[in-house]
């Protein structure tokens, strides 16, 4: 409650860094696969155990993978850059030091999109990183139980600058993270396995004051909404006690998402010292320019950028952030618009996103493999824009092309789907119909618009759904107007 | 003049995990006062344009490509293992680094 009060006096700076699991099939410096969920210890070489002799050498998927975000996200990629060891002893971490990278990163520099009220905003990032994983500890009582599967697992840590101000802010930096890093496939971006973990430095400040206040740094917020209530538990236990006179000490603090709360895991005065110094096991890590390059010709267009380009087509906001929300939503969709043409794009939007998504739902898939294609689909939804087919007889005609190969307009053909748009057809039905039901057509000319509707649904009945609607409504009016 | 104190050795023994005994303590000072000695006759070298050295070999961009190989066995992985359950390496109970309790 205070806290909400005090947001009006107080702001938060956050910045955040966020470890990526690279989507690597091998380790970062040894040859033991990556896979989650195997028997314990069975994912290990002599370099993960650190046995004596082991030499680590890097894995060139683990520096394309990190180029490449560096440069999706407008960083500067070091053409030159090393490995440092950084010291401290952990069962998990059998070396008794961390590879990662210190003084010469292999990004600097640049920026994660985030939307503010529909409005994109840039978070600034000071650097990317390569290092690697630690392994996993069970704790069991007085015991911890170490499994070393995930050692040796190559990571980029991700650095924002601490421009973030809000726990909504840094949440929705880190889904548009994972979303950028998904349509890039340099990580799977599985929250549930760990591929994205984030350490939240937290400080607040009087409004209006340039200085930071002393920071905490939170650890082990793994999802979007550990990452949101940590942070916001963080900033109220701050103004909660810079109000009551007290001072924040630096320290560093566990989330414990059971508790919904966070608890002090060591002060500044026991702060490690990593002791870094350049690894002399791994030489330097040299890019040339036409490497950079190369990488840079193969970026995929970001989800925000494609968001932004599918609203100039005329989609809604919300549309176009879900189909560019996924990679394959979205390559899905731009394949159907090719087929049917970007006039139609609205159209396009409405089933894809719609009527199509529901029916892979009904069958368990995903857009990925989807049986029914892009260009069969375009030509069903050409049979709606050029009136051949209502939407209800579309419907059910997208469920059927789920599960047989044939095309929307041999099915037409053959079945007899087609709408009635010979006039004269229809002026018989509609004329029994208002013989039929004297009572409504006096309601109506009395006044009752609504049943118009009432008379559309009953020849729309009478003809199984293949009257054009458009045509009927003319009909109708002239009769019922007159 | 001493330029390592007592407790910046103590400090160093405890970060490497190493249990010093007092008299241990007053010769690694005295081990460290002298390799800083050496350092300070080295830095009398001018090294005007001369780029650092961190590695002996040229190799450069030398990296392996993102292949799996055969995990080592579990026998072997436990094989120096003092104690082992469910195939995992059982240790004291884990607590935060640098807590102290």
């Amino acid at each position: 409650m205070s806290a909400m009060l005090s947001n009006e006096k107080w702001e938060a700076v956050i910045g955040l860094e966020v470890h990526v699991q690279l989507a690597t099939k091998s380790k970062a410096f040894s040859a033991s696969a990556v896979q989650y969920g195997a028997a314990p210890n069975s994912l290990t070489d002599p370099t993960v155990l650190a046995l004596p002799g082991s030499l680590p050498v890097f894995n060139e998927e683990g520096l394309r993978l990190a180029m490449r975000l560096g440069l999706a996200l407008g960083c500067t990629i070091a053409k030159h850059s090393r490995f440092a060891r950084k010291h401290y002893f952990y069962p998990d971490q059998p070396a008794g030091y961390q590879i990662s990278q210190y003084d010469e990163p292999i990004c600097a520099g640049g920026s994660v999109p985030i939307l503010e009220d529909g409005v994109r905003k840039e978070i600034a990032l000071t650097r990317i990183h390569l290092e690697n994983d630690a392994g996993k500890n069970n704790h069991a009582g007085a015991r911890s139980l170490v499994d070393l599967n995930r050692a040796g697992v190559a990571l980029c840590e991700v650095v924002s600058e601490p421009v973030l101000r809000s726990a909504t802010e840094a949440a929705d930096y880190m889904r548009s993270l994972r979303q950028i890093v998904r349509f890039l496939g340099v990580s799977e971006g599985d929250m549930e396995k760990g591929h994205l973990r984030c350490d939240a430095n937290v400080s607040i400040r009087p409004r209006g004051r340039e200085a930071f206040g002393t920071r905490t740094e939170l650890k082990n917020i793994n999802s979007f909404k550990f990452v949101q209530q940590a942070i916001e538990h963080e900033i109220a236990r701050q103004i909660r006690a810079l109000e009551a006179g007290e001072t924040i000490v630096q320290e560093t603090r566990l989330w414990d998402a059971d508790a919904g709360r966070s608890r002090s895991m060591r002060g500044k005065e026991e702060a490690l010292d990593y002791r870094y110094f350049p690894d002399p096991d791994l030489p330097p890590l040299e890019v040339s320019d036409a490497t950079i390059e190369q990488i840079r010709s193969e970026l995929p267009e970001l989800p925000l950028d494609a968001r932004a380009r599918l609203i100039a087509l005329g989609l809604a906001a919300a549309d176009a952030e879900q189909l560019s929300s996924e990679r394959r939503l979205l390559a899905y969709y731009d394949a159907t618009l090719a087929s049917l043409g970007k006039s139609n794009a609205k159209l396009a939007a409405n089933w894809v996103s719609g009527a199509l998504l529901a029916e892979l739902g009904r069958l368990g898939k995903s857009i990925g493999d989807s049986p029914l294609e892009p260009a069969r689909l375009a030509g069903l939804l050409k049979l709606i824009a050029d009136d051949t087919i209502s939407g209800k007889i579309a419907k059910g005609i997208l469920a059927r092309m789920m599960e047989s190969p044939d095309e929307a307009k041999d099915i037409v053909e053959r079945e007899g789907l087609g709408q009635i748009t010979d006039s004269s057809a229809l002026e018989a039905i509609v004329d029994e119909l208002l013989d039929n039901n004297p009572k409504q057509v006096q309601g109506y000319r009395e006044g009752n618009q609504k049943l118009l509707g009432f008379f559309v649904g009953q020849v729309m009945k009478a003809t199984g759904g293949k009257a054009n609607p458009k045509m009927v409504n003319q009909l109708l009016r002239a009769r019922l107007d007159t | 003049m001493s330029r390592v104190t007592e407790e910046e050795i103590r400090s160093l023994g405890e970060l490497s995990r190493l249990a010093l005994s007092d008299s241990e303590v007053e010769t690694l000072k005295r081990d460290l006062e002298s390799i800083l000695e050496h350092m300070d006759a080295l830095a009398e070298v001018d090294t005007t344009g001369v780029q650092p050295m961190t590695h002996v070999l040229g190799t450069i961009g030398h990296l392996r490509s993102d292949e799996v190989c055969e995990s080592l066995a579990v026998e072997e992985v436990f094989a120096a293992s003092p104690e082992r359950t469910e195939d995992c390496f059982d240790v004291p109970a884990i607590l935060p680094p640098g807590s102290n309790k």
